[in-house]
């Protein structure tokens, strides 16, 4: 294992070293579906520095140091892929169109030209987190990309309430819930296959913080986060938000799409002990995130002088709810210093937090940050809650400072 | 009234007394520090330093708190064998079942995502299950599954 080790740290110094993998034998290259390229040139960080968890498909997260930003730019927002994105060359933007059916008075198809103009345009700081961001932390292993703590974003999207759309479609009183469909394609390359259609309950469709956005951070929406259009729904696993958004379908039953059964977006309804197998009907579907917060500055494994204040800053958050208090502690957990916190740009924006601390002594230290929630939950030390699938780890973040 | 007097006197002086102890204890320790003492202190820094230098900066989050957790074992993602895209298996270790787990699962996703994995037998059987019934992935032979199990659990289990 040890050759590994290294033969891999050499790989990851190298970089660009990857560039000449091509060219070698690929066992069982028959068995690759038409039209689906070899899977190879892997990179363990992208041009951006964010880490590369897999490229096919395309799943990138962001270091913690990089999330510094009130407003994550486009070039630092994680990417999460359940499939291949559509094959979009010249697509007109405002030609794009999106289809509102089912449990509806007036079915509609508008085009995003037509959102744009019919609606009223509003501006929103919104936070996404995946629903298995921390699943690396969960022992044993939970199946599935395992996201460290870079699967967080919060930008400001611009679009329109959702309320205002499903008002003028005409809800029926049996609408129960919204079944979500996007334009990517199933890895298998099946064209009947949905790579994912997850949905909301009603209530949630027709939070006003809910929207359909075509612009982020004052520019089109980057193709890997969903251009031309993607549905917003903060606060709750990032699933729920579809990227290359093309239907909503009214449900009066909750959806049975692409990852809404089954385990996928659900943890069980009882705890279970770490490593248990539940059945997938004991599974419920997850709805608002917990209380999480990040500690974005300095980078870990930064060095400090001893005795000398300097200030460590970060970002918290906690789904549908507010966060009331941040605190850290640089004596793992020992005792806690209380943090000043931001209230939100508004409903669903991360707030930023900031502590001055100093270590009494030259030595290993961990600066831990722990959020509270409004409603008095804060965030464990450990993974809580080991579930089959990965999913709600909001333990507390940690760096380590060197006191030199 | 006298009380109070008193009870101030103490709050003010007890402190400042405790704080002379420690300037006391200083000055000692520094006068009394050997150049032996002072030495060790110097290497020490230079050993932090050195500690600094090597670091891989992450906390190690595996097993510093998994003490209530049976499988209790060191689970770092990082020890297991490596997705290596110049090799021939993209890193895979050469073992029966390698054939089949590149074939099978690299003709839809990359095996980035199979060589992350720190699953249970129960875990893995469930996601080839889900694979075959859910994601249009060719159905094994009895036998060859049993291999690919074997595999799977063997480089990408929880004992990694």
């Amino acid at each position: 294992m040890t050759s590994d080790r290294i033969s891999r740290r050499t790989l990851l110094a190298g970089g660009p070293v990857f560039a000449a993998a091509l060219g070698v034998p690929i066992p069982f290259l028959r068995f690759l579906p038409e039209g689906v390229a070899p899977v190879a040139l892997a990179a363990p960080t992208n041009e951006h520095g964010l880490s590369v968890l897999n490229e096919h498909p395309l799943n990138i997260e962001t270091p913690a140091h990089l999330l510094d930003d009130r407003v994550t730019p486009a070039s630092r927002f994680f990417v999460r892929n359940n499939g291949l994105p559509p094959d979009l060359t010249d697509i007109v933007a405002d030609d794009w169109e999106l289809t509102i059916d089912g449990e509806v008075e007036t079915p509609l198809t508008l085009s995003v030209g037509d959102l744009k103009r019919d609606f009223e345009p509003v501006t929103l700081s919104l936070q996404i987190e995946c629903g298995g961001n921390g699943r690396r932390y969960f022992s044993p292993g939970a199946s599935g990309n395992q996201w460290s703590f870079g699967a967080i974003a919060c930008a400001e999207w611009t679009g329109v309430r959702l309320a205002e759309v499903l008002e003028k479609a005409s809800v029926k009183p049996t609408a129960v819930y919204t079944g979500h469909y996007g334009a990517d394609r199933h890895l298998s390359g099946d064209p009947d296959k949905a790579p994912i259609s997850r949905g909301v309950p009603i209530k949630k469709a027709f939070e006003p913080h809910t929207i359909l956005a075509w612009a982020m951070n004052g520019a089109d929406i980057p193709f890997a986060n969903g251009h031309p259009l993607r549905l917003i729904a903060p606060g709750w696993p990032g699933s729920c938000s579809q990227k290359w958004l093309t239907r909503i379908w009214v449900r009066d039953q909750i959806h049975d799409g692409a990852k809404m059964m089954g385990q996928s977006h659900r943890v069980p309804a009882y705890p279970v002990a770490p490593g248990a197998e539940v059945p997938d009907e004991d599974m419920v579907i997850i709805e608002s995130m917990p209380v999480k917060s990040l500690i974005t500055f300095p980078e870990t494994g930064v060095r400090r002088v001893p005795q000398t204040q300097f200030r460590v800053h970060g970002h918290a958050w906690a789904g549908d709810r507010r966060v009331d208090a941040m605190h850290v502690s640089i004596d793992f957990g020992r005792t806690w210093q209380k943090a000043s916190l931001d209230p939100p740009a508004n409903k669903y924006a991360w707030q930023q937090w900031r502590a001055d601390v100093s270590l009494p002594q030259a030595g290993y230290f961990e600066v831990w940050a722990r959020a509270t929630d409004e409603a008095g939950e804060m965030q464990p030390p450990i993974a809580p809650g080991w579930n089959p699938r990965g999913y709600l780890n909001n333990m507390q973040h940690r760096i380590a400072v060197f006191a030199v | 009234m006298r009380g109070v007097f008193i009870a101030s006197l103490f709050l003010i002086g007890a402190p400042a007394f405790f704080a002379y102890g420690l300037i006391e204890q200083r000055l000692n320790a520094d006068a009394a520090a050997t150049v032996e003492e002072r030495t060790l202190a110097e290497r020490r820094t230079r050993r932090i330093a050195a500690f600094a230098e090597v670091w891989p900066s992450e906390p190690d989050y595996g097993d510093r708190f998994s003490a209530l957790t049976p499988a209790a074992v060191v689970l770092r993602v990082d020890d297991r064998p490596a997705f290596n895209p110049s090799d021939d298996y993209w890193g895979l270790p050469d073992a029966p079942g390698r054939d089949y787990v590149s074939g099978f699962c690299a003709g839809c996703h990359s095996l980035q995502i199979v060589m992350q994995q720190r699953a249970t037998r129960e875990r893995w059987v469930y996601m080839l299950d889900w694979m075959q019934k859910k994601q249009n992935m060719p159905a094994l032979l009895p036998d060859d599954k049993r291999m690919v199990l074997d595999y799977l659990v063997a480089h990408f289990g929880t004992e990694h």
